[in-house]
């Protein structure tokens, strides 16, 4: 009772602790229920940086090569790009676009293994290097030789890649890689099928030979017995052979001048120069050569202007502000494919009528003529979408 | 160790945030800053309460007795119904001074010479004593407004430096790991700042409120040290 009596006598004289600790519940309590979880920030996605890629560019990195034996069901980018990157290891696609790379071409074998498995090919190098010495050899150390050599030098650096091949003599200097290059001899075949399978395993034997003999004793040695004898192009031919015809070669050596024509040049040219598919109408899209937007345009005007002669305005074409999009499917000899389809829609007053009479004028006037020039492009314009701007049929 | 698996690893201690999930997460040092932090704002609000009531129940005396001592009421009278009850500020320092006096006269009026300076001394010690009553306890306003944001900080610092030791043990940089052993940290600064603000402004407040009654007192005891030196010399001369 005192005890009590106290209690209450101080809780009356002094109410602050009393009413301070029920105040300090009540916070925290409140607090509880306030913050009994933090509320999560939305999701924020984190941002990835993305090259952004032109569909010619992609196109000529995806494109096809004539000399191809086999059209691969998953087309790889061209191993010439590749090689220049080699030494940084790029993606095949950032690769390819170096155009100055060619100086190391012997790199470019040394990629496309160095992807794989870089570390295989290199003991694979010191046990396939004598092969590859010789000819490697022939071209760079011993000038008098050059007759016998040459020939092999050519022959090889072709199939690999144009590009790579004509630059690989300026590029002796890079020797060093051979070894890699000389691995990549036994695992051409997966190089190959990203690329094209033939010229892929043909570059890599050159290259080895003329990179290997600088660095390694064992391939000095090598070169030094064989390189004299010209059967050297032979084995490794050879040796690819199971996997490469050496007749393949002479074609990749054929390709191979073109592209460095267009490693010299730029990209672009270089596509259209090596550009096509084996298969016309091909399986993949991907390895046909692009129209440029230029040639685009020259086409849609041709078909416009070929269109034109068949057309007869409707009533009404001038208050038609939307202009129709007429999706033409042509053939390789200019004739229809498939009925043309007014591929958008408006509420202009005569639109339709101005669609159905530009429809009837594009089944009248066909065949259409497309030039020569763009044949290889068939892939590319056989399926036309035409802005048929009615200010183009007035005129 | 993968990223993922930690933040999912960390999850399952990490994910709520509530108050008390900080508070028992965190280093033993950090909690002790927590409570003590805490047991100091407890503290602060009492006093300021108490205070608070205080000095309003002081004004509401002071007001009452100037009512009654400028009523014209005999001084005599006043003392009586006073002296034998407990009083608080003005009250306090008449009944002290009418003590003096009282006490002065009981002697047959032999100490009349010096009765005018010990009545003020009566008087200023009783307004000392009356002042320290009503400021006492406002020290800890000041030094808890003062520290409370160190001793957080204190706090914080700690906990950050444990976080920082868990992430190099962890070896994963990931917000989610980082981020629970930062925010128990900084709760700890929460909680002094929590503690401190309302200190400090409360100090400032109940300081001057206690100035101000000292200063009435004061007033008080100089008009009443008059009043009384007059009667002296009328007696006197009389």
């Amino acid at each position: 009772m005192t005890v009590k009596s106290a209690i209450l006598r101080f809780v009356k004289r002094e109410p602050g602790l009393v009413a301070s600790g029920t105040g300090h519940a009540a916070i925290l309590v409140a607090g509880l229920v306030a913050f009994s979880s933090a509320t999560p920030f939305a999701d924020q996605q984190e941002s990835v940086a993305v090259e952004l890629m032109s569909a010619s560019e992609f196109g000529a990195m995806m494109r096809g090569d004539k000399s191809a034996k086999e059209v691969k069901p998953d087309p790889k980018p061209r191993a010439d790009k590749v090689a220049e990157v080699a030494e940084e290891k790029p993606v095949p696609g950032e690769a390819a676009r170096d155009v100055p790379a060619p100086p190391s071409r012997p790199q470019v074998l040394p990629d496309p293994k160095a992807v794989e498995t870089p570390p295989p090919p290199q003991q694979q190098a010191k046990v396939e290097p004598t092969p590859e010495p010789p000819k490697v050899e022939p071209p760079k150390v011993e000038p008098p030789k050059p007759m016998p050599k040459p020939e092999p030098v050519k022959a090889e650096p072709p199939k690999p890649e144009p590009v790579k091949e004509a630059e690989p003599k300026p590029e002796p200097p890079k020797r060093p890689e051979p070894p890699k290059q000389a691995e990549t001899k036994p695992e051409p075949p997966k190089p190959e099928p990203k690329k094209v399978e033939a010229p892929k395993p043909e570059p890599q034997k050159p290259e080895p030979k003329k990179q290997e003999p600088p660095k390694q004793d064992l391939a000095k040695l090598i070169e030094s017995s064989e390189p004299k004898a010209k059967p050297q192009p032979a084995k490794p031919a050879e040796q690819a052979s199971s996997k490469f015809n050496p007749s393949d070669i002479q074609k990749l050596l054929q390709s191979k001048e073109k592209a460095q024509n267009a490693a010299s040049t730029g990209h672009e040219v270089s596509r259209t120069a090596s550009a096509g598919t084996r298969t016309g109408a091909g399986t993949s899209n991907t390895n046909a050569p692009k129209l440029s937007m230029a040639q685009r345009d020259a086409i849609g005007r041709l078909l416009k202007e070929q269109i034109q002669r068949c057309f007869s305005a409707p009533p009404g074409v001038e208050q038609v502000k939307t202009s129709p999009i007429v999706r033409v499917e042509l053939s390789a000899d200019g004739s229809l494919a498939a009925s043309p389809k007014v591929a958008n829609s408006s509420d202009d007053p005569g639109f339709r009528s101005y669609a159905e009479s530009l429809r009837r004028a594009i089944l009248r006037c066909a065949p259409y003529h497309i030039p020569a020039q763009y044949a290889p492009f068939m892939n590319d314009w056989r399926d036309l979408n035409i802005v048929a701007d009615p200010q183009d049929f007035l005129g | 160790m993968n990223p993922a698996e930690v933040t999912q690893a960390a999850l399952p201690h990490a994910g709520g945030g509530s108050l008390l999930e900080l508070f028992w997460q965190a280093h033993i040092v950090v909690k002790l800053v927590m409570l003590g932090l805490i047991a100091a704002s407890v503290w602060c609000w009492a006093i300021i309460v108490d205070k608070s009531l205080l000095y309003a129940r002081t004004r509401r005396a002071m007001d009452r007795f100037e009512e009654v001592f400028w009523s014209g009421q005999s001084l005599d009278e006043l003392y009586r119904s006073l002296h034998n009850r407990p009083t608080q500020g003005l009250a306090t320092l008449f009944t002290a001074a009418m003590r003096e006096w009282k006490r002065s006269f009981e002697g047959g009026g032999r100490s009349m010479a010096s009765l005018s300076q010990r009545i003020d001394k009566v008087l200023d010690v009783s307004i000392q004593r009356e002042t320290e009553r009503l400021e006492a306890r406002l020290l800890v306003l000041a030094t808890v407004g003062a520290s409370a944001p160190f001793i957080g900080l204190f706090g914080t610092v700690w906990g950050i430096m444990t976080a920082f030791q868990s992430i190099a043990a962890s070896k994963n940089t990931s917000l989610a790991v980082v981020a629970p052993g930062i925010a128990e940290a900084l709760f700890a600064t929460a909680i002094g700042l929590f503690a401190a603000i309302p200190a400090v402004i409360a100090y400032n407040k109940l300081q001057a409120e206690a100035a101000k009654a000292q200063g009435r007192m004061e007033t008080f005891a100089d008009e009443f040290s008059a009043i009384l030196s007059r009667q002296i010399d009328e007696r006197v001369a009389a």
